[in-house]
């Protein structure tokens, strides 16, 4: 058996095999210095992990977090919408006892008070909220504005589209990549860029206007491509074309993108 | 995939019903570990922040399309890593520096950073000397305790691929602790893929 198994090692430091498997592992671990040096060193790097403390998230941070999550959800999904029109719901209850309480006190005019507060309570509501609102408001329009004047760049820009790579062998490298991001896509999430519009026009014509892309450049051999491609979950791309920066043809693609 | 419900299921269908405290449950389930899951990929607490709360609106956004051949919480941790390599990369921040030589005193530009992670600082330095994907592996498996085959689903690679990184992670991160020798070439070079 070979004692320098990297996995068996691994699994032996961190306690995954059976007690005799163990046992076994370190026998024969033990007879050979280099496997004993290196489960050594993961032991003590693990040893060092399990005994770091967890970072937690503070009372503040973690109502900020959970504030800014709703606000934002509350612009654009009809769900997020219900959270937030509960939170907007009038608070009957206190209203209830604050006109009580106006009975009491002067039994004069308790309707009046009872919209009063109300009133005051409404308005108090919309207050508190609306700079969530307007905040989250600037924060989601941003990136709209700078794709929409990346995009408008591009168009201007459209006349210095010149056949500098070589499309052929461009093309099957950019199918090459296409296999590679669907098997491991976590490359291309690391490079996409927000403002890049190399090709929008192009990749909304291909997947629809309604399509949520994101962009990337895609180095190959050959040159610099971009790549678009649709994620509904934010972890696996869906479909993915990939264009010569330089006409913006499309040099491959999945599923079934035809040039 | 088992063939056990996702406890977080049923939250979900709440959710998706309008139930507000479906929203806080689910929050208050993940919100910690995807923190902390963002905390040491990016070692600065804003970032963190940031991140933590990119990837719940991004998750909440998308959660009616959430298929759940894996679990919610495989699909959240993936989109928070996802989050934490782009962030990263919009800051500019390089994912592979320079360990430390033989185990030598960590870099002082990583001094504020230190002082805003809840780690033991020649830990933290070790962690954040280690190539991006070395370090997500080491963090899910090691400091999160999950399983190898979760990790592997959250990072998108084989099982096999999240061994040899974590194997090669602890291995980076026990020299850059200062007590092994660097490892030879071949060690750095092996791979399970």
């Amino acid at each position: 058996m070979n004692r320098y198994d990297p996995d068996r090692i691994a699994a032996l430091a961190a306690g995954q095999l059976r007690p005799d498997e163990a046992a076994a592992a370190e026998r024969e671990i033990a007879d050979d210095p280099r496997a004993a040096t290196e489960l050594a060193a993961q032991r003590l790097a693990l040893e060092a992990l399990r005994r770091a403390p967890a970072p937690l998230l503070s009372a503040e941070e973690r109502t900020e977090l959970r504030s800014r999550v709703a606000a934002a959800l509350n612009l654009e999904e009809s769900a997020v919408a219900r959270v937030v029109s509960s939170r907007r719901r009038v608070p009957w209850r206190p209203i209830a006892v604050a006109a009580a309480a106006v009975a009491v006190i002067a039994a004069v005019v308790p309707l009046v008070g009872l919209l009063s507060v109300g009133g005051d309570q409404a308005a108090m509501t919309t207050a508190a909220e609306a700079p969530i609102g307007a905040r989250n408001g600037v924060e989601e329009a941003a990136p709209d504005a700078a794709l929409t004047a990346s995009a408008e760049d591009y168009a201007d820009d459209g006349d210095l589209t010149a056949g500098v790579l070589g499309t052929g062998s461009l093309a099957a490298e950019a199918a090459d990549a296409v296999e590679r991001i669907l098997a491991d896509p976590v490359e291309l999430f690391a490079s996409a860029e927000d403002d890049l519009a190399t090709c929008a026009p192009e990749a909304a014509a291909l997947f629809g206007e309604a399509a949520e892309l994101t962009a990337a450049s895609l180095p190959l051999p050959s040159g610099e491509a971009v790549a678009w491609f649709v994620s509904p979950d934010g972890a696996a791309v869906e479909s993915l074309a990939v264009f010569d920066p330089a006409d913006c043809s499309l040099l491959a693609g999945s599923p079934d993108l035809q040039p | 995939m088992t063939g056990r419900r996702d406890p977080d299921a049923a939250l979900i269908e709440r959710y998706l019903r309008g139930d507000v405290g479906a929203f806080n449950d689910l929050m208050r389930a993940h919100e910690d570990r995807v923190f902390a899951i963002c905390l040491r990929m990016l070692r600065d607490r804003e970032a963190a922040l940031d991140a933590t709360q990119e990837t719940f609106i991004t998750v909440f956004r998308k959660v009616d399309r959430f298929s759940g051949h894996s679990a919610f919480s495989t699909w959240l941790y993936r989109v928070a890593v996802n989050t934490c390599y782009d962030q990263a990369r919009r800051r500019g921040r390089h994912a592979a520096e320079p360990l430390p030589e033989e185990g030598g005193p960590a870099d002082v530009s990583t001094a504020t950073a230190l002082e805003s992670v809840e780690l033991r600082p020649d830990l933290e330095a070790a962690l954040a000397a280690l190539p991006a994907e070395f370090r997500a592996a080491v963090i899910l498996c090691d400091a999160e305790g999950l399983a190898l085959q979760t990790a592997a689903e959250i990072l998108g690679v084989p099982v096999g691929t999240v061994k040899s990184r974590v194997f090669r992670g602890r291995r980076l991160l026990a020299e850059a602790l200062g007590n092994l020798r660097p490892s030879a070439d071949h060690l750095r070079g092996e791979r399970h893929e």
